[in-house]
């Protein structure tokens, strides 16, 4: 089981579309996923037409007294399920710092789930706080959309700062463009120069895209109602990519 | 898209008869389209259009269903490419093995030809997980069947799938069998919605949507049950010999007829093993009828000639048996030595399979001969003779306890007699006449365990396999270590063998050998318990003997 989180400090980036459509890509190559919905805002459990509601709440995900198989939904999707988001995880830290341990908590909790899933893609909320630091100990890949900005490309190094700091063996970060406009002179060069000072930047790129907003009034991921679009065939070759990296 | 017409079989419905074809008329009790029944039972959900599938596939399983009688069933069809190259290589069968729920448990691709044992599986979940369901039976393929899929999913009012409807129809192509069955398919985290549903759908239709899957339900169509019962046995222990013994005796042919008929398919060597048991079980019995006091002649003569035949046919059957056994323990030694030594040890595979060959085509001679004809019909004749026939003498007409008792006895005197006088420097013949004495004394046991209380004769029958385990792997490991060196010269002499392979033989006998004198050592400590005085008399009161008697 491999545990990829669609994660950025930043917010608006499209970690949620990440997260979707790269779960949803990994289904149709026939993983079985879960995709996490640990956002507050609820924006992947919305996608995915679940309600946002989890039994017991942040507290009942966090505690390990629920079975977090009673907490799973299935989408519409085949080898695709689901924990909804619920407005409770807007206390996530507090509820982790409750508890022993608490950044090892989530990795603890994802264990017996490894023999039900092939791939767990967690959808993060934007900030860094216990929640992002309990992220980083479960997960083995940390995918990091950037916008090609420069304000971006500095919450990435700060991310990689943070990465450091913790000294978290084994977590590989794998950062990709989103939202791309090649037609702005300023994303062409962000883009083009970027992998010069970081290796493991992933070479798929995913464009910008009126579509991907069209995911909110759809509610599925783009493949399913979009699926030659540029975005869909980006976020699928992104996901294949992401896939080998991971062996 | 047109109307479905199928519907959901009312359980009893088409249940195959002996000769296991439908004695119920095909079609379905309920025809009522899948977009009828969905209408009728969404209640506040909405329900998509229905789509339509179809594939093309075929079931695989033992020829006694074993992966039926387990719950789940083995599919293949062809993988993707449509047998079609496929990157230059053939693409091969998909096989996937599915939980009764419909879960596939494991999947492989297979390429060449199709393999009858897990054991020629390629590595992986799918060949562990058969491994254990069939261990070295044989996998045989049923005919084409066309699975028809029709489905719809319920969804609520944001456009979620609570719940699916789904009707599967199975199809036989070549005899047009066909089961048919309705199911409401559960989302994990939405079970209450479909347990909902289907309510509806019986309180709305008047049946239950949980039929088994259709494939399932064409399992016994297509492995009808096999013929005769590997180990029948007497229930009433006081009844006179003759009848009782004489309805054991019809199962055993039963059985032994048809796994005749599977041994001259050759779908899996396991039916040869089944055949001897029964055999053997029968041979045991018309040892325990042999009359002491000859006072008919005739029911005597009837019997002698009963056991010359399956003395003959136990001997018609071993080299063809001692082959399987060389190549399921060359195929154990290949599993656990390396990929280089397995590679070396091919040669000795090509051998032992073309040396099966042909003890095989000799062991079908026998058993299509007129000889074996007439002996099996002259012995059903006699068999189905009645009651009457089988009291022609003395030991016909005694109880079967009484009559097993004393037969008990007196293979319990001599086996602890044999046994005892084995010390570590007696031939290996000592301890295979010990070993066929256990495995009488066993079979009359067995013969009458349905009488005697379980908690009397089970601990008995613990220590006799005990004991038994080890008297056959101290001969096994000789005999094949024997035959591997009379192979290894064979094959040196015809050149089928270079030097590498001749001294991995050398090696795979000398492991035998280790193996063979660990098992001896085993035989004192296993042996001295069954010749205790406690436990002789529990071998006695098996049969309602005295405590103490005889031995």
């Amino acid at each position: 089981m491999k545990v990829v989180a669609a994660y950025n400090i930043k917010g608006g980036v499209g970690k949620t579309a990440t997260a979707v459509n790269l779960a949803y890509a990994a289904a149709r190559a026939g993983a079985r996923v879960l995709v996490i919905d640990l956002d507050p805002q609820a924006a992947a459990t919305f996608y995915f037409r679940v309600k946002p509601k989890v039994k017991g709440g942040g507290k009942g995900l966090v505690s390990g007294k629920r079975d977090l198989d009673d907490l799973i939904k299935a989408t519409d999707h085949e080898r695709l399920d689901l924990i909804p988001a619920d407005f409770s995880f807007r206390n996530l830290d507090l509820m982790l710092d409750a508890e022993k341990k608490s950044k090892k908590r989530l990795a603890k909790l994802l264990k017996p789930l490894a023999s039900d899933y092939d791939v767990i893609m967690l959808d993060c909320p934007p900030s860094v706080s216990l929640v992002s630091e309990a992220v980083f100990h479960a997960a083995d890949a940390l995918v990091v959309p950037l916008i090609p900005t420069t304000l971006s490309l500095r919450t990435y190094q700060q991310l990689q700062g943070f990465r450091d700091e913790e000294k978290i063996a084994g977590l590989a970060l794998m950062p990709f463009f989103s939202m791309v406009d090649r037609r702005k002179s300023l994303h062409r060069e962000v883009v083009d120069r970027f992998p010069e000072d970081h290796p493991e930047a992933l070479g798929v790129q995913v464009p910008y895209a009126s579509v991907v907003e069209r995911m909110g009034t759809e509610r599925a991921p783009l493949a399913t109602f979009a699926p030659r679009s540029a975005a869909a065939t980006a976020y699928a070759a992104l996901w294949e990519e992401i896939a080998k990296r991971l062996g | 898209m047109p109307d479905l017409s199928l519907g959901h079989r009312r359980s009893g419905d088409g249940s195959p008869s002996a000769n296991g074809r439908s004695r119920t008329p095909l079609e379905p009790t309920v025809v009522t389209p899948l977009a009828a029944i969905a209408d009728a039972v969404r209640g506040s959900f909405a329900a998509d259009r229905i789509e339509m599938t179809g594939r093309r596939l075929r079931l695989l399983d033992t020829v006694d269903r074993r992966l039926t009688a387990s719950g789940s069933r083995l599919e293949t069809e062809a993988a993707e490419g449509g047998g079609k190259e496929v990157g230059g290589k053939e693409a091969g069968e998909r096989w996937r093995l599915v939980d009764a729920d419909g879960r596939v448990r494991a999947e492989a691709t297979i390429r060449g030809r199709a393999p009858t044992l897990a054991d020629d599986l390629p590595d992986g979940p799918l060949r562990q997980a058969l491994e254990k369901a069939i261990s070295i039976r044989g996998l045989v393929a049923s005919p084409w069947i066309a699975l028809t899929e029709h489905s719809t999913a319920l969804r609520d009012a944001a456009g979620k799938t609570r719940c699916r409807l789904v009707a599967r129809t199975a199809q036989v192509e070549t005899t047009g069998e066909q089961r048919s069955a309705v199911r409401v398919e559960a989302l994990k985290g939405y079970r209450r919605e479909a347990r909902s549903v289907a309510e509806r759908v019986t309180r709305r239709f008047g049946w239950t949507p949980a039929a088994p899957d259709p494939l399932t339900a064409l399992a016994p169509i297509l492995w009808p049950e096999p013929g005769g019962t590997a180990d029948p046995a007497v229930s009433d222990i006081a009844q006179p010999a003759g009848p009782g013994l004489r309805l054991v005796l019809r199962a055993l042919l039963d059985a032994i007829e048809a796994r005749s008929r599977g041994v001259i398919a050759d779908i899996d060597d396991e039916e040869l093993h089944d055949l001897r048991v029964a055999i053997r079980r029968t041979r045991s019995i018309l040892a325990l009828l042999r009359s002491r006091a000859t006072d008919s002649k005739q029911a005597d003569r009837t019997l002698e000639r009963a056991r010359a035949t399956f003395a003959w046919l136990g001997q018609a059957t071993g080299p063809t048996r001692d082959l399987d056994v060389h190549i399921l323990a060359w195929r154990a030694h290949r599993r656990r030595t390396s990929a280089e030594q397995a590679a070396i040890l091919e040669p000795l595979g090509r051998y032992l399979a073309a040396e099966r060959a042909a003890a095989h085509a000799a062991l079908v001679r026998a058993l299509r001969s007129r000889r074996f004809r007439t002996a099996l019909a002259r012995w059903r004749a006699v068999l189905d003779a009645g009651d009457q026939a089988w009291t022609g003498s003395e030991a016909l007409r005694r109880p079967i306890g009484e009559l097993a008792g004393h037969r008990i006895r007196k293979l319990y005197r001599r086996a602890v007699r044999e046994g005892t006088a084995i010390t570590p420097d007696s031939p290996a013949e000592a301890l295979h006449a010990l070993r066929k004495t256990m495995k009488k004394l066993r079979y009359v046991v067995e013969i009458i365990r349905p009488g005697v209380p379980a908690d009397r004769v089970r601990p008995v029958l613990r220590r006799l396999r005990a004991l038994q385990q080890v008297l056959g792997d101290v001969q096994d490991m000789e005999v094949q270590a024997d035959a591997l060196r009379r192979f290894g010269l064979a094959m040196g002499e015809t050149g089928l063998a270079g030097p590498a392979t001749l001294m991995a033989i050398g090696a795979q006998a000398e492991d035998l050998e280790i193996r063979r004198a660990e098992a001896r050592d085993r035989f004192a400590a296993v042996f001295a318990p069954v010749a205790k005085r406690n436990f002789g008399d529990k071998v006695r009161a098996l049969a309602g003997t005295r405590a103490g008697d005889g031995a």
